[in-house]
C-alpha cells in the first residue's frame, strides 16, 4: 500500500445506499437532447436533420476535421428538434433533440457478436477505432481518448486505471468494477497496447477492500504480468484525477476504469460510446443506485428512474458533492460524458449556510493537500490585497474544496479563491 | 417530479464538516465552566458578581454595537461572552462593577468592534482589557482571585478539568499549551521565580489554556502557533521577575500578539505540519 503522504480529510463515504441496489439500464428513456460538444476547439455539428430516423447507435453529429468525434444517439427514434438554444452564462450551443418511437420501450442496444480479430489489432488501428467510436475521457475532462492516448516521441510507461472515487455517495467505477471486472481488465490491455505503455496499475481505496482483493485474483488468475494493483489511502482529494500519487501521475496516462470499459465494448462490440454508468443517488433520491444511461438524458429522467424524490432536494448536482456542479432546479441539464453522479441533496446537508468571519483555527491550513493557507488567501481576496494572495502561491490552488469543506465559519473559500486567481 | 425543485446555483463543495465557530466557542466557555465553579467557591458571592457582570456586559455591548451599526450580530456565537467570561477571572476581588464595564468596554468595543468585529481583532480581548484597567487604576487592582487561590486542589483541579476540555475537542494544537506550560517552568526555574510551586502551576495551565490560545490572535501556521506559545512563555518568565503574576502574563501576550504578522509572513505551512 502506498504510504498517506498527503494532508486532506477522510469524508463520510456514503456510497452503501446506491451500491445496495443493483446497476440498472432503464427501459423507459422517452427523449435525449444530445449536445455535440466541441473537443479542443474542434466544432462539431450536427449530421441528422428533423425527422429522420436514428438507431441506438446512430451517428448524430460528426466532427468538422479527423481529430474531433463524432456523437452518437443512446435510444432508437425520430429526430424531433436540430436547433440552437442560448446559455444562461453566455453564447449558445446546438443540440438534437430524439423522441423514441411509439411503444417508448427501448430494447438494450444491440452488440452482441465479438469481434474476432480485435487482440490482433495495432497500436493505431486501437487509437483509430476509438476516435471513430467516439470515446471521450470520463474523468470530466472530455478529451478525445485518441489524443490522451497518443504520443509523439516515447511512449509513456505506464497506464493507470483510477478505480479511486474520493468524493462521498460517487460509486460508478465501483460497481463497474465489481460488476464488469473482466471487462475492465480487457480494455485496460487495449489501452495500454494502443499507447504503446509497458504496464497497467489499477489503484484501489483502501477503503475498498473486497475490490482490491477482487481486482488482485483476477490479475492473478489471467497471470496479467504486465498488470499490478495498488492501494490508494481514502483521504480526500488523494485518487482525484489530479491528485494522485507521483510515482503514477509521471511517465503515465491516467484512465477511469469506464474508460476501459468503453474501449473494450468499442474494440470487441463495436459499440460506439453513447452511454456511462452515473450515480443517482442523496437522501432526497427515493432509491439510490448506479444506472447505465445514455448521453443527453435529463436529470429529471434519471431521477424517475430511480422512483423519484423522496422530497425536494435543497441541490441537485453534477457530479459529487465536492468538486461537482450545481445545477438548474428544473432538472432539465443532460448526462454527459464527464457526468459521473447526479446527487439530490436536501437542505440539512447542501443548504445555505450562515458565513461568520474567519477565527483563524487553521483547519483549512492544516488539512490544505497542496500546503497553501487558504485563510491567508482568502482574507487577502477579500480586501482586494490580490498582491498577498499571489506570494502564498494562490495559483497552486487545485480547488479540491477541503478548505471550506472544513472551515467552521463557513466562509466561501472556492469563491475568494476564484476572485484571487481572477485578480492576479 | 412535477414540483419545481428549488435549488441553487452555487460553487463547491456542496457539503461541510459539522463544526461551525459557535460550537468551537461555546465549547471554549463549557472548557471554562469548571474553572467558574472552582472560582466562585473559592471567592464567594463577590466572584459570582463579577463573574455574571462581566460575561452578560461584555454579550449586551456587542448586541448593542451590532444593533447600532446595523451589521450582523455575532453574539450568538458566543464569542463576547466567552471573552466577558475570560475577563472576569482576570479580575480581582471587589472589583467595581464600573470597572468591570470599562473592561468589556475596551475589549468588545474598542478593541473588537472598532477593527471589524469577531476575526479583526489584533489582541487577546480579555487580557488586553485587563491590562488597560491596571493602567488606569495602578494601584487598586490586586491578584485575580483564580491566581490567588490557584494552588488549592479544588481551584487547580477546576482548571485541570477545563484544559482537559479543551484538549478533548481539539480547540487548539494539543502541542501549543504544553509548550507553553514547559518553557515557562524551565525558565522560572533558571531564573529563581520558583517560590510557591502549585500556585505557580495552576496559573501557568490556566494562562496555556485560557488565554494563549484565542485563535484569532494566534499565527495561522501550527509552527506559528507553536512559535508563539514559546516566545510567550519567556516573557512571561523574564516579565515575572518585576511584575505580579497576572500582569506578567498579560504583557508577555499582548507583546507576542505584535509579533503575530511577522510571524505569518514567515512561517509558511510546509508539508507535514498539518494535524
Amino acid at each position: 500500500m502506498l504510504p498517506a503522504r498527503t494532508q486532506g480529510v477522510r469524508l463520510e463515504r456514503k456510497k452503501e445506499a446506491a451500491l445496495l441496489n443493483t446497476l440498472k439500464r432503464p427501459y423507459l428513456i422517452k427523449r435525449l437532447r444530445i449536445t455535440p460538444v466541441s473537443c479542443e476547439g474542434i466544432p462539431c455539428s450536427p449530421c441528422v436533420a428533423a425527422g429522420d430516423r436514428v438507431e441506438a447507435g446512430g451517428k448524430v453529429a460528426i466532427p468538422a476535421d479527423a481529430r474531433g468525434i463524432p456523437v452518437f444517439s443512446g435510444i432508437s427514434g425520430k429526430v424531433e428538434t436540430v436547433g440552437k438554444r442560448s446559455l444562461p452564462e453566455g453564447g449558445e450551443e446546438s443540440f438534437i433533440e430524439i423522441a423514441a418511437e411509439s411503444d417508448f420501450k427501448q430494447a438494450p442496444p444491440k452488440f452482441v457478436t465479438p469481434r474476432a480479430d480485435a487482440e490482433s489489432l495495432s497500436g493505431p488501428d486501437l487509437l483509430n477505432l476509438f476516435c471513430e467510436l467516439g470515446l471521450v475521457v470520463t474523468d470530466g475532462t472530455n478529451e478525445p481518448l485518441r489524443r490522451r492516448l497518443e504520443t509523439e516521441g516515447k511512449p509513456p510507461r505506464t497506464i493507470v486505471i483510477n478505480g479511486c472515487e474520493p468524493e462521498p455517495y460517487v460509486s460508478s467505477e465501483n460497481i463497474l468494477m465489481t460488476g464488469h471486472l473482466p471487462e475492465v481488465l480487457k480494455g485496460a490491455e487495449l489501452l495500454r497496447k494502443a499507447s504503446g505503455a509497458e504496464r497497467v496499475v489499477f489503484l484501489i481505496e483502501d477503503a475498498e477492500r473486497e475490490l482490491f482483493e477482487l481486482v488482485k485474483s483476477k490479475i492473478y488468475l489471467l497471470k496479467a504480468a504486465s498488470f499490478e494493483v495498488f492501494k490508494v489511502p481514502a483521504i480526500y482529494p488523494m485518487g482525484a484525477a489530479d491528485f494522485l500519487p507521483a510515482e503514477f501521475s509521471l511517465d503515465s496516462r491516467i484512465l477511469n476504469a469506464s474508460t476501459a470499459h468503453a474501449a473494450y465494448e468499442a474494440v470487441y462490440f463495436g459499440k460506439p460510446f453513447f452511454e456511462r454508468i452515473v450515480t443517482v443517488a442523496g437522501e432526497c433520491v427515493a432509491e439510490p443506485r448506479n444506472l447505465w444511461l445514455p448521453f443527453g438524458v435529463s436529470f429529471r429522467e434519471a431521477v424517475r428512474a430511480c422512483k423519484g424524490f423522496l422530497r425536494e432536494p435543497a441541490r441537485l448536482i453534477a457530479g459529487g458533492p465536492m468538486r461537482g456542479t450545481a445545477q438548474r432546479g428544473d432538472g432539465t441539464a443532460v448526462v454527459t460524458p464527464a457526468t459521473n453522479a447526479i446527487l439530490a441533496l436536501p437542505a440539512e446537508i447542501a443548504g445555505e449556510r450562515r458565513e461568520e468571519p474567519c477565527i483563524r483555527c487553521n483547519r483549512c491550513v492544516d488539512t490544505c493537500p497542496v500546503f497553501l493557507s487558504p485563510a491567508t488567501i482568502t482574507l487577502a481576496a477579500e480586501t482586494g490585497e490580490f498582491g498577498i494572495a499571489a506570494e502564498w502561491r494562490v495559483k497552486d490552488c487545485i480547488e479540491c474544496g477541503i478548505c471550506a469543506y472544513v472551515c467552521p465559519s463557513k466562509r466561501p473559500m472556492i469563491d475568494l479563491i476564484h476572485q484571487a486567481k481572477a485578480g492576479l | 417530479m412535477s414540483r419545481a425543485i428549488s435549488c441553487l446555483r452555487a460553487s463547491p463543495p456542496h457539503i461541510a464538516a459539522s463544526d461551525s465557530t459557535t460550537k468551537r466557542i461555546w465549547w471554549k466557555c463549557a472548557a471554562l465552566v469548571p474553572v467558574a465553579v472552582a472560582g466562585i467557591l473559592a471567592g464567594g458571592m463577590d466572584f459570582f458578581r463579577i463573574l455574571m457582570t462581566s460575561s452578560a456586559g461584555a454579550a449586551a455591548m456587542e448586541w448593542l454595537c451590532g444593533r447600532s451599526s446595523g451589521k450582523k450580530t455575532t453574539t450568538t456565537t458566543g464569542d463576547a461572552f466567552l471573552t466577558g467570561l475570560t475577563l472576569a477571572f482576570l479580575l480581582p476581588p471587589g472589583c467595581p462593577t464600573a470597572a468591570i464595564l470599562t473592561g468589556d468596554f475596551v475589549a468588545i468595543v474598542i478593541l473588537q468592534e472598532c477593527f471589524g468585529g469577531l476575526g479583526g481583532r489584533l489582541f487577546q480581548p480579555a487580557v488586553f482589557a485587563r491590562i488597560f484597567l491596571d493602567m488606569i487604576f495602578p494601584d487598586r487592582l490586586e491578584a485575580p482571585v483564580l491566581f490567588s487561590h490557584a494552588n488549592e486542589p479544588l481551584v487547580l483541579g477546576g482548571i485541570l478539568a477545563g484544559a482537559a476540555i479543551f484538549l478533548s475537542r481539539r480547540l487548539i494544537y494539543f502541542e501549543t499549551p504544553l509548550w507553553y506550560l514547559a518553557i515557562s517552568w524551565m525558565s522560572a526555574l533558571a531564573l529563581g521565580e520558583m517560590k510557591d510551586p502549585e500556585r505557580g502551576f495552576g496559573i501557568t495551565v490556566f494562562a496555556a489554556f485560557f488565554l494563549i490560545t484565542d485563535t484569532v490572535t494566534l499565527p495561522l501556521t501550527r509552527k506559528g502557533a507553536n512559535v508563539f506559545a514559546i516566545l510567550a512563555a519567556f516573557l512571561t518568565a523574564g516579565l515575572g521577575l518585576h511584575y505580579p503574576a497576572v500582569a506578567a502574563t498579560g504583557y508577555a501576550i499582548l507583546i507576542t500578539n505584535l509579533t503575530v504578522p511577522w510571524m505569518n509572513a514567515r512561517l509558511h505551512p510546509r508539508p507535514g505540519e498539518g494535524s
